[in-house]
């Protein structure tokens, strides 16, 4: 049985190694985090991630195309935001999604749910 | 900043009390609770009015030579302009939110809020620094929702053009002001009618109002009418119109009946509002509304991140207090740079001064030498924190710990593709010998990991003389997306739009 | 106290109509209402650091303390203006 990543896509330093630490404590093992698109394209090319959490606001850009890419995979993910829904890129409104400021238990409860979905 | 638990205390009550107010803007703009934003563009202070407010009134009625007021069933004076203010001998700010009662009898205030209004009633209203003014006063109930006001016009008798004033008023106001007969046929046109339509006032005059409807949109007209009628009163509508060419324009129109002295209807006045520009305004808002909570959230998560790592990494809960008090002043100094410049970005040299000054080096204690740069605001708020680090650092076990040490700065400009590097070397001279720290702590940890999100680099080398840090740090294009989106160049706009949104 | 509104929107005569209540019911006269239009004073309001309007600004006793929207909710109103 291969070891299930869950890859975090975070352009905001202190923000992605809270998202590590507390997903690390949990038992999770971490991909990442990277902190662009290039950057989480190359990772998803080497090694498929089980599930994903992603930024939504990449230093001014969207994460979409790590999205669709994600989704070409079947990889399941939610993205992490301060905004609303409409801020989601296009076609993803009814992502699952987690709020920014995250409660930990809420970032852990969400990263089981992907992993479940992920299938064994 | 206090390093005891009490200080402590107070200002992170202090920060709270911010933040839920920060929230609270966030929860009143997202919600609609607010008529207008006040955003500071590159072209100083601007206002945008939402959608939400509607108030066709406001340029003719503040150009107005009358005085016009609005007051609520109990006599509070909810608005005037500064007509109403010069008439009664006072100013706007002190009248809005006083009584009417204090410049009329209270009889004279009932007769004037009879359902259907009044008009021409004469009498005296005593003003406020002593003194009375004889005023012919008309009355209009306008229904708000739930709050029912009447509105006043209130004519200074004392001067006689009233005439001449009026039609002054009528042509200096942008808004489309004409009169319509009974039958909805245009009798005067202003110059502001004249821009907004397109029509000049000799071909239009004679023509009915529904010229100005598109095809399908006539019935509108109607239906307006039957409620004023209906009512007895003016009646807003938002609507659109066609242009003399054929295009269509946004407006608020308000038509109101007049009337004369024995109640019987002589025609309607019209006022027509160009809200255009404004449907394009409220795209702007909902973008800057996106930008400004993205900001205040992610900043959140930024202060939730140091205090929980800075607790993690904490030896005791003493050391906690002012490790994270102290990163947290870094932050906010680092924020406080940014809001002058409306977050467009920072000087690197004023970041440096701050961030130094902040861990109480004074001048003495360190050189900075280095071009003007300007940097983007996350790069900005990240090598904030990283130099509070190296400062903080150098204060406990580095060069600024004893008397004769101190800190050597300096920064270049290297040009490089796609965009220029700036080398920023940290160097601790005549500090105590240190060895190379076994554990590596979250401020190690901050000062060469967090500016990799920006491609940049971090070199820490301990040396003999002292902790050398060289840093790399790309410049980025410029500006930021606030400046972007309110930007007065619709290509700039537009691309920032999609850049934001894909 | 300095409640800046927008011109004289409805919102903006609501909003004055309930600081003038809630003033008048729970403050007893011991206040003082200074009303600000944004359109025409938005230097004032900049420095104030406001950022829409409406918005209720209460400077003393410090700190200041804001309230935004048409002051129709009477329990923020008391949060913000009364002293414990």
């Amino acid at each position: 049985m291969s070891t299930k990543y869950i890859l975090v896509v975070e352009d905001e330093f202190l923000v992605a190694l809270d998202m590590e630490t507390i997903l690390a404590d949990a038992g999770f093992e971490v991909l990442g985090p990277v902190g662009s698109v290039v950057e989480a394209l190359r990772l998803i090319g080497l090694h498929q991630p089980t599930a994903a959490l992603l930024d939504n606001n990449l230093n001014g850009q969207s994460v979409g195309p790590v999205a669709v890419a994600l989704n070409s995979r079947n990889v399941p993910f939610a993205f992490v935001t301060g905004n609303d829904r409409e801020s989601l890129p296009p076609g993803f409104n009814d992502s699952p999604m987690v709020r920014k400021p995250f409660n930990p238990n809420g970032l852990i409860s969400m990263a089981r749910t992907l992993l479940e979905a992920a299938g064994p | 900043m206090s390093t005891s638990n009490g200080g402590l205390e107070a200002e992170l009550e202090e920060t709270r009390a911010r933040l839920a107010e920060a929230e609270e803007t966030l929860r009143a703009l997202h919600h609609g609770e607010v008529d207008a934003v006040l955003v500071d563009g590159e072209m100083g202070p601007q206002v945008y009015t939402l959608r939400s407010a509607a108030e066709p009134y406001r340029m003719l009625v503040e150009q107005m030579r009358e005085g016009a007021l609005t007051v609520s069933p109990r006599g509070t004076i909810l608005y005037c302009n500064h007509a109403f203010a010069a008439i009664a001998g006072s100013v706007v700010e002190k009248l809005v939110g006083s009584s009417v009662l204090d410049l009329m009898s209270s009889g004279d205030l009932e007769y004037l809020m009879a359902p259907g209004g009044r008009a021409g009633f004469e009498t005296t209203l005593a003003r406020p620094a002593g003194g009375r003014v004889t005023v012919l006063i008309s009355s209009s109930p306008l229904s708000e929702e739930e709050l029912p006001v009447t509105c006043l016009v209130v004519t200074d008798l004392t001067r006689q053009q009233l005439r001449a004033r009026y039609e002054a008023i009528v042509e200096a106001t942008i808004d489309g002001v004409y009169s319509l007969n009974p039958d909805l046929i245009i009798e005067s046109w202003n110059s502001g009618a004249r821009r907004l339509y397109g029509y000049e006032a000799a071909e239009i005059i004679g023509q009915s109002e529904r010229v100005l409807y598109p095809e399908d949109a006539a019935h509108g007209l109607d239906a307006l009418v039957q409620q004023v009628r209906a009512l007895g009163h003016a009646v807003t509508a938002d609507d659109s119109r066609r242009r003399k060419d054929g295009s269509i324009v946004q407006v608020i129109f308000c038509l109101a009946p007049l009337r004369d002295g024995d109640g019987r209807l002589t025609g309607y006045a019209a006022v027509a509002h160009d809200i255009t520009e404004r449907k394009s305004q409220e795209r702007t808002r909902q973008l800057l509304l996106g930008e400004l909570n993205h900001r205040v959230k992610n900043t959140l998560a930024i202060v939730q991140s140091i205090a929980s790592q800075t607790l993690r990494r904490a030896e005791s809960l003493e050391e906690f207090g002012p490790s994270f008090s102290g990163r947290l002043s870094a932050l906010s100094t680092a924020h406080n740079i940014l809001t002058e410049t409306s977050w467009s970005g920072a000087n690197l040299g004023s970041l440096v001064r701050d961030q130094l000054a902040l861990g109480g080096a004074t001048s003495e204690r360190y050189t900075c030498t280095g071009p003007e740069v300007w940097l983007d605001p996350q790069p900005a708020v990240r090598l904030a924190l990283v130099l509070h680090e190296l400062g903080t650092n150098a204060r406990k076990y580095g060069a600024l710990s004893v008397p004769e040490g101190r800190v050597d700065l300096a920064w270049r400009i290297e040009p490089a593709e796609p965009a220029p590097i700036i080398r920023l070397c940290w160097r601790e001279v005549n500090g105590p010998r240190i060895s190379v720290p076994g554990r590596r702590g979250f401020g190690s940890m901050l000062i060469e990991q967090s500016l990799r999100a920006d491609g940049g680099h971090a070199d820490m080398r301990f040396e003999p003389e002292g902790l050398h840090c060289k840093f790399r740090v790309p410049l980025g294009k410029g500006g930021s997306r606030v400046e972007a989106l309110t930007s007065h160049d619709p290509a700039e706009r537009a691309s920032t739009e999609k850049a934001v949104f894909g | 106290m300095t409640l800046y509104v927008a011109g004289a929107s409805r919102r903006s005569l609501r909003a004055v109509d309930n600081v003038r209540e809630f003033c008048e019911q729970e403050l007893t006269g011991n206040y003082d209402l200074e009303v600000v239009d944004l359109y025409r004073a938005v230097e004032q309001a900049k420095a104030a650091q406001i950022i829409a309007a409406p918005t209720l600004l209460r400077h003393e006793p410090g700190p200041t303390r804001r309230v935004i929207g048409d002051m129709s909710d009477r329990h923020r109103l008391r949060e913000a203006i009364k002293v414990a």
